[in-house]
Parts: C-alpha cells; sequence; structure tokens
C-alpha cells in the first residue's frame, strides 16, 4: 500500500475527518436503530409490545438482561477506542426512537391498537447511568459494579410513572382486574390468548408487596455480570482480524 | 377477450393489474382455518348453533355472536389438551371490534379456563364495533400449545358511525377512563423529558466533532494505560451532572408516581373453572361399523350401528364435522346465511330410515358435497393419522335434537 | 496530533470548510439519491402491505390471496435474483486487477465509497430489522397464521432480508476489491456483518418447521425465534471492521508538508 498521505494541510485533515463523522454517525445510529430493535423484539418482545405483559416478576428481570446488550458490547468499542462514554445512551436513545416509529406504524396504524396499549417503556436514564459511571469511574469493573447494578435496580421505578395509571384496579364482570388487564381482554388480539402473557401468578411465598424489590435486586446483581459478559464479547467483536485462507 | 386472459397470465401484468384497484379494495376474508390439518378440524371442537347478529351495524353499535361445543372426545393424543389450559376468544382482524364480554355457560371469559372433553358448553360474546370494515366473524378456542381451533363464521359489515369512538370504563376509585387514550398523554411526556435529556447527552459529545477519526488517532497514540488523558474536567463535570440529574428524576418520578396512584393492584390472571354441561344423549347409542371416503364423488359413507333407548323414533337430520354442516333436506330446510356459511344443503342421505324407541338399526349415512374439496378436507387422506370425529343430529318424531359423537379410522377409495 | 487538532471546536456543520479547502470528497449526490431510491421502494412496499394485508391477505386459500399476494412473491424473487447478480457481477467485474499504483487521494476517495456503502446497507438494514420486522409481529399476534408466506413473511422473509443480503454483499464485494487494504483477505468483522441477515434464511427454514410441527404459539420472544437473534449478534463484529478502516483512514489523513501528485 501506498505510505503516503492523502491529505496535504491540517485544513484538508480536518475536512476528511468531518466527512468521516458525517458518514460514520448516521451509520452508527441507524446500525443501533436496526440491530437494537431486532435484538430487543426477539427477547424481550412481548414484554414491550404490550401494557398489560408489564408485570412484578419477569419483565424488570427480563428486560435489564437484554438491554444490557448493545450498551455493553459498542460501550466497550466507543470507550476502549475512541474514549465516547455515549453507548448506553446512544443505543437506548436509537432503541427508543425505532421503538416509537415502529409501534406507530405496525401496531397502531397497520394492526389498530391505540397507542396507549403498546406504547414501549422508557430506559434512557438507566444508559445514562451506565455512561456516566464510565466516564467518571474510567473502569469497566466499576461501571458493572455500579451502574450495572442501578441498571437493573432501577428499570421498574423509572418506568412507573408512565405506568402506574394503567395499574389502577377496575371492576370488570364481577372480576378484579387493572386498567391493563382490561386493554389486553377489551383489544381482539386473536393469536394472542390470555394464557400466553409470562407474568407474575401468585404463589404463597410472595410476601406481601415486597415482589417488585425483589425481582429489582435480583435483576440488579444479574446486571452487573451481564455487563461484565456483554463488554468481554464487545472485546472480541473491536479485535481487528483478518482471514487470509478463506476455504 | 382472449388478449386479456392472456394477458392475465403474465406475472407482470398481473401484479399491475392488481395493483390499480387497491384503493377500492375493500374485501375481506375468512382466515385461518382451511390450512389447519382436517383431522385436526374434525377432532378437536365442534361448533352448533352460531348465531351472530345484527350482521350489519355502525361503529360503535354492539353485535353478539353465541353457540355451543363441544370438546371432541377423539381430540388427537399427541397435541396438547383442550383440558389443560384454554381461552375462549374471537376470529377478527385484530382490534375491529371491543370485546365487552364473553361467556361461557354463565362464567367469564377475562380468564384462562379449562373445557372438558365430550361436554357441552354454551358461549356468548358481545362485541362493540370499531372499526368500519366486513369481517368475518368466528369463534376461536386457544389451547395452549395447540394453537387456535377456529369455529365457523358470518359476515359483518360495519359501517361507519357518528362521532368519535371511544371506551369508557369506571374504575374501582370512581374515576371514568377512555381505554382508547387514557394515560397515553403522561407516557408520551415523560418519554420526551427522558428522550431530551439522553439527546442532551449525545449532544454534548457532538460538541466535540469531528471525533470520530480525532479521537480514535489520539487515543491509539496515548495507549491503554494514558488514553483517559483525552478526557476534560469539564467532561466530568458533565458525567457528574448529568448522573446526579438522571438520579433524582428516577426516584423523583418514582415517588411522584406513587403520590399521583396511590391504589394500584398488580396484573391480574390465574385460571378460573368453567362448570361443564352434559349432552344428554345416554339414550342413543352409535357404533361405526365402517367409515369410507370416495374421493372420484367427494362422498363419505357412513355405516352405523344405532341404538334409540328412548320413547319416541329418531332419524339422522345432520352430520357435522369441521365446521362444515352436512344437512338431511328431509328434515332440515336451512340455506347457508352467507357466501362462506359452511352449510351443505340436501347433502346428507341417509339409508334406513327411522329408528323406532328400543331399537337397534344399521344405518348408512352419505355426506356429499363439493365443501369436501373447497374447504380441503378431502387431504385427511395424507394426515398421518387418518381418522375422522363428527356429530350426528338425530331428530326425535317431537322435534327434539340430540348430538352424538362418532369417530374413528376413515378409509380412502380412489376410484 | 495536538490538542488543538483534537479540539477543533468544528462541529458536525463544518459544510463551509468542506467547501473551500481541496481533497477527495463523498460520493454525496450518489449516496443521496440511493437512500431516497430505497425509502420510496420500502415505502411503496408498505404502503401496498398495509392496503391489502387485512383486505386479501387472511386467507391463503382464496384466489385473491394468490393474486395479490403470491404473484408479488414471485415477482419480487424474480427482480431480486436479476438485482443480486447483476450488482455483484458489476463489482465484480468492473474491478482493477492491480491496485499498487493507486493515489493516497483516490483511496481516501474509496474509504468514503466504503462507509457511503455501509450508509446504504444500515439503511437497508433499519427497514428491515425495526419497520419490517415487527410488523410481522404485530400480523400474526392478531390473525390465524394459515400459511409460511403470510403477508408479512413475504415482505420481511422474501423481500427485506434479500434486499439487506444484496446491499451488505455488495458492500463487502466492493470493499475488497476497491481498497488495496482489503486486498487479497478478508476482514472477519465485516463478513460477520454481512453473514448475519444470510443466516436468516437458514433459520427460516427452522422456524417454519417448528411452527408447524410444535410450536403453536405466536408469542414473540419465544425460543423458537432466538436463532433469529443470534444471527443479529453477528453485527457485534462491526467494531473490528471500524478498527481496520480507521487505522488505515488514520494513515491515509495524516497532513504532509509536501503536495502530493492527485
Amino acid at each position: 500500500m501506498n505510505t503516503q498521505s492523502a491529505v496535504r494541510t491540517t485544513a484538508e485533515q480536518h475536512r476528511a475527518h468531518v466527512i468521516f463523522d458525517w458518514l460514520a454517525i448516521p451509520i452508527i445510529v441507524l446500525l443501533f436503530m436496526g440491530i437494537f430493535s431486532f435484538h430487543f423484539a426477539l427477547t424481550v418482545g412481548d414484554w414491550d409490545y404490550w401494557v398489560d405483559w408489564r408485570d412484578r416478576r419477569w419483565w424488570p428481570l427480563v428486560t435489564p438482561l437484554s438491554l444490557l446488550v448493545l450498551p455493553g458490547v459498542f460501550g466497550y468499542l466507543l470507550w476502549e477506542k475512541f474514549r465516547i462514554p455515549v453507548a448506553g445512551t446512544l443505543s437506548i436513545l436509537c432503541l427508543a426512537a425505532a421503538s416509537w416509529i415502529s409501534r406507530t406504524l405496525n401496531f397502531e396504524l397497520f394492526a389498530g391498537f391505540p397507542m396507549n396499549m403498546v406504547w414501549p417503556s422508557t430506559y434512557v436514564g438507566l444508559g445514562l447511568l451506565l455512561d456516566c459511571t464510565l466516564l467518571l469511574t474510567r473502569s469497566f469493573f466499576w461501571t458493572g459494579f455500579i451502574g450495572g447494578f442501578l441498571f437493573g435496580l432501577l428499570i421498574y421505578p423509572l418506568n412507573w410513572p408512565l405506568l402506574a395509571p394503567f395499574h389502577v384496579p377496575v371492576e370488570y364482570n364481577g372480576t378484579l382486574v387493572t386498567v391493563a388487564d382490561l386493554q389486553g381482554y377489551q383489544y381482539i388480539r386473536t393469536a394472542m390468548p390470555e394464557y400466553v402473557r409470562i407474568i407474575e401468578e401468585s404463589t404463597l411465598r410472595t410476601f406481601g408487596e415486597a415482589v417488585t424489590p425483589l425481582t429489582a435486586v435480583f435483576a440488579a446483581f444479574i446486571a452487573i455480570l451481564n455487563y461484565w459478559f456483554w463488554v468481554w464479547i464487545g472485546y472480541l467483536g473491536a479485535k481487528a482480524i483478518w482471514i487470509r485462507k478463506v476455504v | 377477450m382472449k388478449q386479456q386472459i392472456d394477458a392475465w397470465r403474465k406475472p407482470y401484468l398481473r401484479l399491475i393489474l392488481c395493483i390499480l384497484p387497491l384503493l377500492t379494495a375493500d374485501i375481506a376474508l375468512a382466515h385461518g382455518e382451511r390450512a389447519q390439518q382436517p383431522g385436526l378440524r374434525m377432532r378437536t371442537v365442534h361448533w352448533v348453533d352460531l348465531e351472530v347478529f345484527p350482521n350489519q351495524l355502525k361503529v360503535g353499535e354492539e353485535l353478539t355472536i353465541r353457540g355451543k361445543f363441544i370438546p371432541s372426545k377423539y381430540w388427537p393424543e399427541h397435541m396438547a389438551s383442550i383440558e389443560d389450559t384454554a381461552f375462549l376468544n374471537v376470529g377478527v382482524p385484530g382490534p375491529a371490534f371491543l370485546r365487552i364480554d364473553s361467556r361461557v355457560n354463565g362464567v367469564p371469559m377475562i380468564r384462562s379456563t379449562a373445557f372438558q372433553v365430550g361436554k357441552l358448553y354454551e358461549y356468548e360474546m358481545t362485541l362493540r364495533a370499531r372499526t368500519a370494515g366486513r369481517y368475518h366473524v368466528h369463534p376461536v378456542i386457544s389451547v395452549q400449545d395447540a394453537g387456535p381451533i377456529i369455529g365457523n363464521g358470518l359476515w359483518v359489515e360495519v359501517l361507519p358511525g357518528s362521532g368519535a369512538f371511544s371506551a369508557p370504563v369506571q374504575t374501582l376509585l370512581g374515576e371514568t377512563i377512555d381505554l382508547e387514550t387514557y394515560g397515553l398523554a403522561n407516557v408520551l411526556g415523560w418519554s420526551a423529558l427522558w428522550f431530551a435529556l439522553g439527546l442532551a447527552w449525545f449532544g454534548y459529545w457532538l460538541t466535540k466533532c469531528p471525533i470520530i477519526i480525532p479521537r480514535f488517532r489520539r487515543v491509539q497514540e496515548l495507549g491503554p494505560e494514558r488514553a483517559d488523558e483525552i478526557l476534560t474536567p469539564a467532561d466530568r463535570r458533565a458525567g457528574a451532572l448529568f448522573f446526579t440529574v438522571t438520579f433524582l428524576l428516577i426516584t423523583g418520578g418514582y415517588f411522584w408516581a406513587e403520590e399521583r396512584w396511590p391504589i394500584t393492584t398488580p396484573l391480574q390472571t390465574g385460571k378460573i373453572e368453567t362448570p361443564p354441561r352434559e349432552l344428554d344423549n345416554e339414550h342413543v347409542q352409535v357404533r361405526v361399523l365402517d367409515a369410507r371416503y370416495r374421493i372420484p364423488g367427494r362422498s363419505f359413507r357412513l355405516e352405523l350401528e344405532v341404538t334409540n333407548r328412548g320413547d319416541e323414533a329418531i332419524r339422522v337430520a345432520e352430520f357435522t364435522t369441521a365446521t362444515v354442516r352436512f344437512l338431511n333436506a328431509q328434515l332440515l330446510n336451512e340455506m347457508p346465511r352467507d357466501s362462506h356459511d359452511l352449510v351443505a344443503p340436501d347433502s346428507l342421505r341417509v339409508e334406513g330410515g327411522a329408528i323406532p324407541p328400543g331399537a337397534t338399526r344399521t344405518l348408512v349415512v352419505f355426506a356429499e358435497d363439493a365443501l369436501w374439496e373447497t374447504q380441503r378436507l378431502t387431504t385427511l387422506i395424507y394426515d398421518p393419522d387418518s381418522r375422522f370425529a363428527g356429530l350426528l343430529h338425530f331428530i326425535d318424531t317431537r322435534g327434539r335434537r340430540t348430538l352424538v359423537e362418532i369417530g374413528g379410522p376413515m378409509i380412502p377409495r380412489f376410484t | 496530533m495536538t490538542a488543538s487538532t483534537l479540539n477543533t471546536g468544528s462541529t458536525l456543520a463544518g459544510r463551509t470548510a468542506r467547501e473551500k479547502v481541496g481533497g477527495p470528497d463523498a460520493p454525496w449526490a450518489r449516496l443521496g439519491g440511493t437512500l431516497v431510491a430505497i425509502a420510496v421502494l420500502f415505502a411503496a412496499y408498505r404502503i401496498y402491505q398495509h392496503a391489502t394485508a387485512f383486505t386479501v391477505g387472511l386467507d391463503y386459500f382464496e384466489p385473491a390471496f394468490q393474486t395479490y399476494w403470491m404473484t408479488l412473491l414471485y415477482a419480487e424473487l424474480a427482480i431480486e435474483a436479476v438485482l443480486g447478480v447483476g450488482m455483484l457481477s458489476w463489482i465484480w467485474f468492473t474491478r482493477e486487477k492491480d491496485l499498487s499504483g493507486l493515489a493516497p487521494a483516490e483511496e481516501l476517495r474509496r474509504y468514503y465509497g466504503m462507509f457511503a456503502w455501509l450508509f446504504v446497507y444500515g439503511f437497508t438494514i433499519f427497514f428491515t430489522t425495526c419497520i419490517f420486522t415487527e410488523a410481522d409481529a404485530a400480523w400474526h399476534q392478531v390473525t390465524v397464521r394459515d400459511t409460511d408466506f403470510t403477508p408479512t413473511h413475504i415482505g420481511l422473509f422474501y423481500f427485506a432480508i434479500p434486499m439487506s443480503i444484496i446491499m451488505g454483499t455488495s458492500a463487502f464485494l466492493w470493499t475488497h476489491t476497491r481498497l488495496p487494504q482489503f486486498r487479497g483477505r478478508v476482514s472477519f468483522g465485516f463478513a460477520l456483518l454481512v453473514a448475519g441477515p444470510i443466516m436468516i434464511m437458514p433459520n427460516l427454514g427452522f422456524n417454519e418447521w417448528g411452527h408447524t410441527f410444535f410450536y403453536a404459539e405466536e408469542l414473540f420472544a419465544a425460543p423458537i425465534h432466538w436463532g433469529f437473534v443470534l444471527l443479529g449478534w453477528s453485527a457485534f463484529a462491526v467494531g473490528g471492521m471500524i478498527v481496520q478502516a480507521l487505522q488505515r483512514i488514520v494513515e491515509l489523513t495524516e497532513p504532509q508538508e509536501k503536495p502530493l501528485d492527485a
């Protein structure tokens, strides 16, 4: 390869750098929107599609498990190679944008559900906590320990201002339901019967209202390990590997 | 004319010709049931007495679907059973209707339940039209791990209504809410707030543009030990500020919501019990001696031994299988109610006549109609478990009906 | 690299600087035109889907379904085969045999080209994995499946994903035939990035087999769908490819005092 440079002056260099920003940043945004929404649809999917899936037992546990994947993988890349702590916030922002576009187009306009039944939860705050922890500690270990813990812990309280009104009780045909359950009942989902919902069922061992904190703390511990694991995957993914012999 | 037909056969012209009338396409079709294996349709749930009324209504008006179903005693062993977990559903394409009420044997079907094979269940659903269109409305029973079992359906036309559609509901706290819009402004507000905060953080880093190549280069130059030098005190201050604001907003938002909606309950689920009803058919006993389907004649021949222990003579008036009704025109003079009502009038020929009280007779019953073909029931012969089940409708001299389920192996005849 | 170069204070809106200073530029017009064309194509498809899925797309065994949807399926498969073979052939047969004499300015211009290809790929991926995938999720939860070729499957698996495969493999081949750094060897990250959508097709076979024989529910986050997400994760190797490209771009954008031959 030619060892010469393609630019002569710092002005030309600056121009080249600006051009690459104009190309690369939209690519990152598009890939985050595409990959994250695909990944999230196939792992969390229905818990985020339907308001009557957001329970106290599974939703706050499954969500951080899935949600931490891209912040971990691309957190490594953007921090280790660029020292830019935005992977958590930006990837989740892209997920949020993609989710709102898709819910509106597919669930509201195409399938006909009211938006208040299929709104995406908000997770941007969790990405911010993760990114800021990484910036302040400059350590993946402490980011997992503190940021990852908060990431798993705070999904429920972060969303409670949005979700709480849908858990107001209603008496319907002699049955106690929440507003969310009633939406799930009234708005017909032909291929989604009631039993398909993977949500908390009562046991003799749920001590009063301690269900949510239990799930949150457990999810928080899992999230620590989860973050570290995906950072490691990010480390593998960022390796510049060349293959000379294909077959 | 011939040229038109030829043009129609060319795929690209077909495509163009198809796209043209799209804007006026307002037909809606039946959905899904014909794809299910005939064995599955015959041996899962028998549907009878479907009523859907009115067949034309306006958005906002109510529709009733009612009828009866009998889970089959011949339910395939390899399939998940209806006796475990099931749910009464409606076969319409999505929330074109609101489900106001649904009951089986008087029990509300808000939650999942289970149904016993060989028992009688009466269902009634009240829907409220939400979106204008023409819909083929079916009852559906979803069986966990077995999927939807679709009942027979009828067409309903929903015309536009006057005024905006709303779905008012009163909560247990006394507040009347509209399910169409409830809580959405709040969700939008919070989502926008978080989106703006996240965008501000991203924006802070974008102010350093160009960032991709200069920072990549600088980090490589500094090496892993010193790469943190690239960060400025302003960056750290921004990090601390955003962390604090985020944490306070999450905790503040949570306590605000607790204050605003102090009374909430968890999502409700769990199975409910539906008491079954008996068929009251002990006085009629039927044994299948032979069952053959002759493919060229679309003719299903049943040889039955029928014992009548009742006090009136009985005759076979109808044979129902896989939602198709084969009628004996001598006793039942019904016609299809619409283009997709699966009624085959005058399709049931019965040799052997009436069975007097106390007698045992051998009957030969022929169910012959093109519906075998159009409903794809003939593919039963390609089923790895080639067995059938169906419901015989006996009528006595006083007009009383007795339903008896029959089933067994079915042998095809190819000539 | 000096601190002043790092913190130039410039923003993304540095167009004025770009217009005045010389050097190669990215193929903005072609990129913009391609993005608009893809957006129009996907939007048109989506409008067709919106108009016909719930009217003539609910029953596979109705003649109207064959007319409106199966015809579209056959047509799109044929068009994609021609488009894919055509694009890849064009890229392959117009390559230069020898890249050793490539001028640095031209090489930098080709890196812009590589990123423009990635932009196109990313744009197609967004439509595919976000909008067309969730259309499939929404559809299958409100209807009863009666064929492997449902209107949203025809849109997702036989239109959008093949389009992504065409764009991805074209980007891959263009990069590996136009850039000296990629000549004669394969970027593992790039290969994985492109392999993901390709491997979705065999996984689709498993999906349909499973839905036919043992999985009757339409729960979207179900284990039967996890194979798809594994293939989505292949994009995590994009970092390796970016690092490879940036290492060379840094060399190419090092200012030299002596004027260069263009």
